[in-house]
């Protein structure tokens, strides 16, 4: 084996990681936040690369006004998720909201299958150039979605880390009377952790459709991979899943090279296995 | 002879010792009193008894055997039974229904005959129901029993309570702040039935706050303070010691 | 005390009597009751994930990998072994069932709640695309065909009516058994870590060994949902393992209504008959499936099944709803599914 091939998949990887991780850490923070599992998350990824492609490819916008627009209105749709899916069902048991996001996820899924069919969908990328580092190829919408990533993460950081509302957020998370007991103003909290989400997962599809196509499918695989990960952290751990993420993306794609493509698809969940017995709480999470 | 023993029970959360190598040696029939001020330790020291928490360091012997670190329904089925700080019932069901649950040491019925609903199945659990109202009658709920438990008084879910770990059949039985929330009149009720288990031949450890309840009560009380033991000795004794009364002094101007 | 019939009861039996006639009056042609055949599939399988749901108080995401599993199972024993079918139906639970227990063990050892539900969640995933993959024993993404019928005394039970009524006997014998044990010393072990762990421990319940114990159980019983499904509709593959069944099971479960028996059986003949007429809608059918799923679990969070029978104790001139919970404490059947 040879060193760029090894580079090449270390780049691959690094790509799927990085969307990985923002996929998780938004699917992460409802749960650490709320202990809600959305099972629409993986449809408001779709959501937002499907959106991209019909505001740039239907109505003409560029790239990068398009993609703020589709992320901005996606966000703000997180709010009707919460306000339509979660909050009604909040007191009742938590698997009636896991059963009433698995019925958005259907009306998203097979809504966007009606309005935009199952074909994959190409969107216009702002730049597409190839650079060749040693003998590793890179192309330069790869370079910006690793770099919008990295912005996210770091904005969602200092966000819970260095602000009130973060402050505000964890501390709901921690403990939701006690929260309220303080005067923290909950419901504001559920919302905005949902608008966070949402505008996180949305970021997540319109960077997918830079390395690959849109289609109305591509939510569920994503979802699926997303709690691999999410449990491999910890649950409701988003640093923890920011790592794993990455962590997942570089292993998974070293795999598919050496170790076999065809099962490919079954490594995370191996890992996630192997996590399980070793460590049932997640490799991040408290006991 | 002692039916329950630790040595050096040491419990650490973070870096300071919530139970500090406690000794503690508890003979068969007596009424022990475990009281300290607030955050002393108390609680933990019933977890680390009962397996609800694992001991950092030290060890627990019941009947003559080292339990340390065995899980609660193994230490159960040994007759080792407490209760919790926080009243802990199977709230959903009926007052009936928690004794009978409360039972499953004392359920005699097989998975065939409860299908079949045999003869014997159906006279087991004819007996189980009797014994269920005994409880029920002993702990003054007798009329209660098709209440949700839920819908009881606060005075009443500590009965209640007290009825769930009496069908376990303890030999041993760990009561933690039983008497919170109920009135004198109630207290006093609650006194005389620890009282008659004792008679029955139950050992008794019992935390409590209320100092006038707990000299009424105890063979020997045992103080904690910061998670160790700083006196033990009878009801006398210990309403005298004045460690006793700095630490409880010291706790009220420190808070 | 013993002599009252509740009134779960009474409105299941209606349910039954109601569904044993429909094949003979109603759903006369084959496909119609192809339908039959399937909402007692899907009972059975929201029956078993109720167990886990309503007994234990519990989810697994990994259900529908048990129900693919078992339909696995006896379909392989059959076709490359020649083995019966009846002995499929004994052998796919048994070996969910064993699996289930390995599961279990695993995943009940530390995790409840939703931790339990994500951690199934990857396992039947995992499952799911092992069955995808492993092409020599599973046939890969397009299955296995020609999965034989069950045979009674070298007759085979082809005609969707003799294996209508076959099944039916089954499901009935389903509810029975489990109306028993949740009376029985397992089962009320069951319940009362259900209702509350802790206090479960303090008088003596074994409970991660109930726990996993029961959840292997509904394995089994799951398994066994798939391996009636295998032999009925005579194929088996990948997807049978994967999310869209553990949906239809969840869908199942919530509307029929947790905790109550019946419910699932009720909500198995609501979503098949549902997702039937939507069926002239095409592709929109989902869509409004999903917004009809969204308004039931809004207006019904209990599920269908407790709503009706709150409204047959008002009928019963007034009682109070709390009255016949569980009367004598003998019968569990109505005890309310919603709460907890
Ligand atoms: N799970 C835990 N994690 C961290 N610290 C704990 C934990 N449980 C107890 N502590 C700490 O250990 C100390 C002893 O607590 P414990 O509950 O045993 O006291 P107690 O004597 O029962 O008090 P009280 O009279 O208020 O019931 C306290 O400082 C408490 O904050
Ligand atoms: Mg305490």
């Amino acid at each position: 084996m040879s060193w760029d091939v090894i580079g090449q998949q270390l780049w691959n990887g690094l790509l799927n990681g990085s969307i990985y991780v923002i996929f998780a850490a938004g699917l992460s923070l409802v749960f650490g936040v709320m202990r809600v599992i959305n099972m629409a998350h993986g449809e408001l990824t779709m959501l937002g690369a499907m959106l991209l492609f019909t505001v740039t490819d239907l109505v003409g916008l560029a790239y990068f006004p398009g993609a703020a627009l589709v992320v901005l209105v996606m966000a703000l749709a997180g709010f009707l998720v919460n306000r339509v899916t979660v909050r009604p069902f909040l007191g009742h048991s938590e698997l009636v909201v896991i059963l009433s996001t698995v019925a958005l996820s259907f009306v998203l899924l097979n809504g966007s299958l009606v309005v935009w069919g199952s074909g994959p969908k190409g969107v216009e990328k702002p730049f597409n150039e190839i650079v060749q580092v040693g003998g590793v190829y890179i192309t330069t919408a790869g370079l910006l979605l690793v770099g919008v990533c990295f912005a996210a993460v770091m904005g969602l950081y200092l966000m819970l880390t260095h602000t009130k509302l973060g402050k505000k957020t964890r501390a709901t998370g921690q403990n939701l009377l006690g929260a309220r007991l303080i005067g923290i103003n909950t419901t504001a909290i559920y919302d905005t952790t949902l608008i966070v989400a949402s505008g996180l997962a949305a970021l997540a599809g319109v960077l997918i459709v830079l390395v690959s196509s849109a289609t109305p499918n591509l939510g569920q695989p994503l979802l699926i991979t997303g709690f691999a990960v999410v449990i491999v952290a910890g649950m409701g751990n988003v640093a923890g899943a920011v790592a794993v993420g990455l962590f997942m993306g570089v292993t998974e794609a070293l795999f598919g090279q050496f170790v076999s493509t065809y099962y490919r698809q079954g490594y995370l969940y191996v890992v996630m296995i192997i996590v399980l017995l070793l460590r049932p709480q997640g490799l991040f999470g408290r006991k | 002879m002692a039916i329950l023993e630790t040595s050096g029970l040491t419990r650490m959360f973070g870096g300071l010792s919530a139970v500090d190598r406690l000794d503690l040696s508890v003979e068969e029939g007596e009424i022990r009193g475990l009281i300290g001020p607030n955050g002393s330790g108390k609680t933990t020291a019933l977890n680390l008894i009962t397996g609800y928490l694992k001991p950092s360091r030290g060890a627990v012997t019941y009947r003559g055997s080292e339990v340390t670190g065995r899980q609660p329904h193994d230490l159960a089925r040994m007759g080792l039974v407490r209760t919790f700080q926080i009243t802990t019932l199977f709230e959903n069901l009926t007052v009936r229904d928690n004794v009978l649950h409360g039972s499953h040491l004392n359920n005699p019925t097989s998975l065939m005959g409860a299908m079949r609903r045999s003869g014997r199945y159906r006279r087991q659990s004819a007996e189980m129901e009797d014994r269920v109202r005994e409880l029920l009658a002993f702990v003054g709920l007798g009329e209660r029993i098709d209440a949700v438990a839920r819908d009881l008084s606060a005075g009443e879910h500590r009965y209640l309570e007290i009825a769930i770990a009496l069908a376990a059949g303890p030999r041993m039985l760990l009561l933690d702040e039983p008497a919170t929330g109920l009135n004198p009149e109630e207290a006093a009720f609650l006194m005389n039935l620890i009282r008659t288990l004792r008679s029955q031949g139950v050992t008794v450890l019992l935390v409590e706050h209320n100092m006038r309840l707990i000299t009424n009560i105890c063979t020997r009380i045992t103080v904690l303070n910061f998670g160790a033991k700083i006196a033990e000795g009878t009801p006398e004794e210990i309403v005298d010691n004045p460690d006793v009364i700095t630490a409880y002094l010291g706790k009220r101007r420190g808070a | 005390m013993r002599l009252t019939v509740p009134a779960g009861w009474w409105l299941g039996g209606a349910l039954l009597v109601v569904a044993a006639l429909t094949p003979l009056f109603v759903f006369t042609n084959t496909y119609n009751r192809g339908l039959l055949v399937l909402i007692i599939i899907y009972a059975v399988a929201g029956l078993s994930l109720d167990y886990i749901m309503g007994e234990m108080g519990q989810f697994s995401f990994g259900h529908a990998a048990f129900w693919g599993f078992g339909a696995y199972v006896s379909a392989k024993l059959a076709l490359d072994l020649g083995i019966s079918p009846w002995i499929g139906f004994l052998a796919a639970p048994v070996a969910a069932g064993l699996v289930g227990l390995l599961i279990g063990y695993i995943a009940l050892r530390r995790t409840r709640g939703l931790e339990l539900a994500i951690v199934t969640l990857g396992f039947g995933v995992l499952a799911w695309t092992v069955a995808l993959r492993w092409r020599p024993v599973t046939g890969g993404p397009s299955g296995l065909r020609q999965v034989p019928p069950p045979s009674l005394f070298g007759w085979e039970i082809r005609s969707e009516l003799a294996y209508f009524y076959f099944s039916l006997l089954l499901l009935l014998g389903i509810v029975f058994l489990l109306s028993r044990l949740r009376t029985s010393r397992f089962g009320r072990g069951v319940r009362s870590i259900h209702e509350n762990e802790d206090l479960a421990k303090s008088v003596g319940v074994a409970a991660t060994k109930y726990y996993v114990l029961a959840f292997s159980f509904a394995c089994a019983l799951v398994g066994f949902s798939g391996a009636l499904y295998a032999h009925h509709f005579r194929f088996v593959n990948p997807n049978l393992l994967g999310l869209d069944y553990m949906f239809i099971f969840l869908i199942v479960v919530l509307v029929g209504g947790r905790g109550t028996l019946w419910g699932p059986v009720l909500g198995s003949a609501i979503f098949v008959l549902v997702s039937e007429w939507l069926r002239a809608l095409q592709e929109y059918r989902f869509v409004i499936f999903g917004v009809v799923l969204l308004l039931v679990v809004l207006f019904m969070p209990i599920g269908v099944f407790p709503a009706l029978q709150n409204v047959a104790r008002r009928m019963r001139g007034g009682k109070d709803a709390g009255g016949d919970v569980t009367p004598g404490g003998q019968d569990p059947v109505l005890e309310p599914g919603g709460a907890g």
